[in-house]
């Protein structure tokens, strides 16, 4: 286990990212890449020897609001991104409360918002990435164009790739104009949700209740919020994000969402909001509940699916270390077998390997 | 034993041709390269299509897999000769999942098929290319295909949540997953649109979409082209995604009227085609500002389709264009550049420029709104040099696209006609990573090679040096 505080590279140019990654590549790693750091502080810190934060480079490379295009840098937030597209009326549909967090970090991640019902995975919308590979080149797929299948499709095999691949250095995304109308109501149960309303953004269902977020033009969302009933309000009023120590992502077939609600309650969470539709169930526990990972993981598993650490306490606190049995072991729970092509694939973008910890996540 | 006899131990002998009548059939796809054929294979399972695999692999020859050939790419064309799989057996559609909205389909179904099958319960498969009454699900995985409808949804890869797959060394693995954002690398992204070149797709789990409760289809008439792509602008830029959005011009609508007469406007210059989708009042608001645009634009008919038989009859319209064309040239050839929607007026202007300077029949048809260009060319194969001719000008075309921000293609693939194009659009540096991409699924070869990249893509070491 590395004990030194690893050596942090801030690019502020491309030269830089390539410079760092050929230097790095020689010296070995493990490296670890962060945009705004985020997910990382969410997490026990992971075993790296050097760190490249993108977070300097930034800025709007191009929007062509006609096009309903934006190329940005990977250090860009999604506050400044929003800032941009604002003037547009046009959105990235990325996440929702994460203004501090990069583009790059959110791709690299491959994390979606909760409007992915209506408008599918972050992933659809990266048409464009350009990437300094674990090799040292600058490498570009896709491009500035809203439908496109000229090759294979890296912008997406690097979206979610988790810095295994490379460092990603700009991103093309694909917009939406910014909707009319929106509101959010706010229902008893699921039964009037699923059969009455044609494609709404999100179903989302809490401890308060079920809430059905519309959006387009101002006759067919008044239209939708007479049909449901219930009670409605103007705008999308999101889940409160969770304050509790740990927090993890149920993800089911979307068909699960019911049953899983069930098992989730039988936990007594403190917190937790589901996707109906989607298949992803978030839960917010005390830290003692970080005990039972992998019981909730075998629970889970009978549904085919996983439990996925989004929020765990730190292996290091001052004075106050965490249990042994606390710590957090496999933050996926879960390989593909891919009999090899995954572990090939790593090794022609990351000949030296010095990628490959930080992306699995891979914690001593 | 030859491969034959190793297929047929597999297979038995029906499911594996070899008479050269056969071979010569099977040589082509809807394009106009003719490939070679060594022998033909219809596996039914999953289990057979790894059998067949590993037999093609003993004998050392290539592979290439096939759904119902309606490829225009030359993607299903064996470059040197190869066995051809045809996956249109392994055709079965499972239980669908209603609430989950997918459904694990064989690659042989056919696109329209689906459709049909998922219709009693309020739901479809939205990739909809022209030749959806034959092509099948495996060959729209294999291309990535997109249709009019793409505009809204996006081509088939935001439709395939998961697919199974015969490798190479004729293992079987499963990429992607029926849980959402499953950890690990999106294999399944680089398996759609990979065009057979890294395995066998033999189930693919779709994810299908409800059906609107209101549709509105528009074919509006304009005096010029700019006018029509000035209203496809306005349209976006007023912050309405149609469901389709289409463009043909007066050779087109002409050629299209001559054949179906879907009562298409032939004094436009050109027409447009818009579906707009949704709720009840959402769609009669978006089709009010739609008409306005095109008023301001100054649209010279608005025709609004009154009941689902009109709006068939103006789909019929679109969807038999390049039919219509086979009735009045003996031969088409057809691009699929996309440019970026702000250069559209601009690269069709050059793309007219370039038919008329080469004394060429074009008429285009395409997806307007999403800048998805075909213009096609019609001419007769038994003129002297005419193959070549065509060719030469289709090619500047392509680079009247690509220097307009654009690239080679929207829908249909790469395959063999494009490949040699690449360069045009990507560095050595981007193609040796593409390169890297395949060879982790295919280190040696074997999988429809000579396709989608140029030879000598790979061009750079593991340090990041340049081959010597």
């Amino acid at each position: 286990m590395t004990t030194a505080v690893p050596t942090r590279f801030v690019p502020s140019s491309i030269e830089d990212v390539l410079a760092v990654v050929r230097d790095l590549s020689e010296r070995g790693g493990p490296v670890g890449i962060v945009g705004s750091g985020s997910e990382w502080s969410s997490l026990p810190a992971p075993d790296v020897d050097a760190i490249i934060d993108m977070s300097d480079y930034a800025g709007i490379v191009d929007h062509v609001p006609d096009d309903l295009t934006v190329t940005v840098r990977a250090g860009t937030t999604l506050g400044a991104l929003d800032e941009e597209l604002a003037t547009a009326r046009q959105t990235a549909v990325l996440l929702e409360h994460a203004e501090a967090r990069t583009v790059g970090g959110v791709v690299g991640a491959g994390a979606s918002g909760y409007r992915r019902l209506r408008y599918g995975p972050t992933r659809d919308r990266v048409i464009g990435i350009e990437l300094v590979t674990g090799y040292g080149l600058r490498v570009r797929g896709g491009g500035r164009l809203v439908k496109n299948v000229t090759g294979y499709d890296l912008p997406r095999l690097v979206t979610g790739s988790r810095g295994g691949l490379g460092v990603i250095t700009e991103v093309t995304l694909k917009l939406w104009p910014r909707p009319r109308t929106t509101a959010t109501v706010v229902l008893p149960d699921t039964s009037a949700a699923g059969v009455s309303t044609y494609r709404p953004v999100a179903v989302i269902e809490t401890p308060s209740g079920v809430f059905v977020y519309l959006e387009g033009s101002e006759r067919s969302v008044a239209a939708a919020i007479t049909e449901l009933g219930g009670q409605a309000e103007d705008g999308h009023r999101w889940p409160d994000p969770p304050t509790q120590p740990v927090v993890v992502s149920v993800r089911v077939p979307a068909r699960h969402v019911d049953a899983i609600i069930d098992v989730v309650r039988g936990w007594s969470p403190p917190w937790w909001a589901a996707q109906h539709g989607v298949g992803i169930v978030d839960v917010g526990l005390d830290e003692a509940d970080a005990d039972d990972l992998e019981a909730m993981r075998d629970e889970i598993r009978e549904w085919g699916g996983i439990v996925v650490a989004d929020r765990w306490p730190s292996d290091e606190r001052p004075g106050d270390p965490l249990p042994r049995e606390r710590r957090l072991g496999d933050r996926f729970g879960h390989v593909a077998d891919t009999a090899g092509i995954e572990d090939r694939l790593r090794g022609l973008f990351d000949p030296n390997g010095i990628l490959a910890r930080a992306s699995t996540w891979e914690l001593a | 034993m030859d491969l034959v006899a190793d297929l047929e131990a597999v297979l038995g002998p029906d499911r594996v041709h070899h008479h050269p009548l056969d071979l010569a059939v099977f040589a082509k796809d809807a394009g106009v390269t003719p490939g070679s054929v060594i022998a033909v294979a219809f596996p039914e399972t999953t289990q057979e299509v790894a059998g067949v695999v590993r037999a093609a692999v003993r004998h050392g020859v290539p592979i290439v897999p096939r759904g119902a050939g309606t490829g225009l790419a030359g993607g299903a064309v064996p470059v040197g000769p190869g066995l051809l799989v045809v996956l249109t057996r392994l055709d079965t559609v499972g239980d669908i999942d209603e609430v989950g909205r997918t459904v694990w389909v064989g690659p042989g179904v056919v696109n329209l098929d689906l459709s049909r099958r998922t219709a009693p319960v309020g739901l479809h498969f939205a990739p909809d290319p022209s030749s959806q009454q034959a092509c099948t699900i495996g060959g729209n995985v294999g291309t990535n295909a997109g249709g009019p409808h793409c505009l809204a949804e996006g081509t088939t890869v935001a439709h395939v949540l998961a697919a199974e797959v015969v490798t190479p060394h004729g293992d079987v693995i499963v990429v992607g997953s029926d849980i959402p954002d499953a950890p690990g690398l999106d294999l399944r992204a680089v398996v759609v649109g990979s065009e057979g070149t890294i395995g066998i797709v033999t189930r693919v789990l779709v994810k299908l979409t409800p059906d609107p409760p209101d549709v509105s289809t528009l074919l509006v008439g304009f005096p010029s082209v700019q006018a029509a792509a000035v209203t496809v602008s306005r349209i976006i830029a007023g912050g309405v995604i149609p469901a389709a959005l289409e463009m043909m011009d007066r050779p087109m609508v002409v050629a299209v009227e001559e054949f179906v007469h879907a009562g298409y406007p032939t004094d436009a210059a050109a027409v447009l085609l818009v579906e707009i989708v949704g709720d009840r009042s959402g769609v009669a608001e978006e089709t009010d500002l739609v008409v306005s645009i095109a008023d301001d634009a100054g649209a010279t008919s608005i025709r609004v389709a009154a009941d689902d038989a009109e709006r068939s009859l103006l789909w019929k319209g679109r969807k038999s264009a390049f039919g219509a064309v086979a009735q009045t040239a003996p031969d088409y050839y057809l691009h699929d550049t996309v440019v970026p929607r702000t250069r559209l007026v601009e690269v069709l202007d050059r793309i007219y420029e370039i038919a008329e300077r080469n004394q060429l029949r074009m008429l285009n048809v395409f997806h307007a709104g999403d800048g998805n260009l075909h213009p096609l060319v019609a001419f007769d194969a038994r003129e002297p040099g005419m193959v070549a001719h065509v060719h030469a000008a289709a090619q500047e075309m392509v680079v009247a696209s690509i220097e307009a921000g654009g690239s080679l293609t929207g829908e249909h693939g790469v395959g063999l006609e494009k490949r040699d194009l690449m360069g045009l659009v990507f560095s050595e540096e981007d193609l040796d990573a593409q390169a890297r991409i395949r060879d982790a699924f295919d280190p040696d070869g074997v999988m429809n090679p000579a396709k989608v990249l140029p030879t000598g893509a790979r061009c750079f070491d593991a340090s990041g040096a340049r081959f010597e």
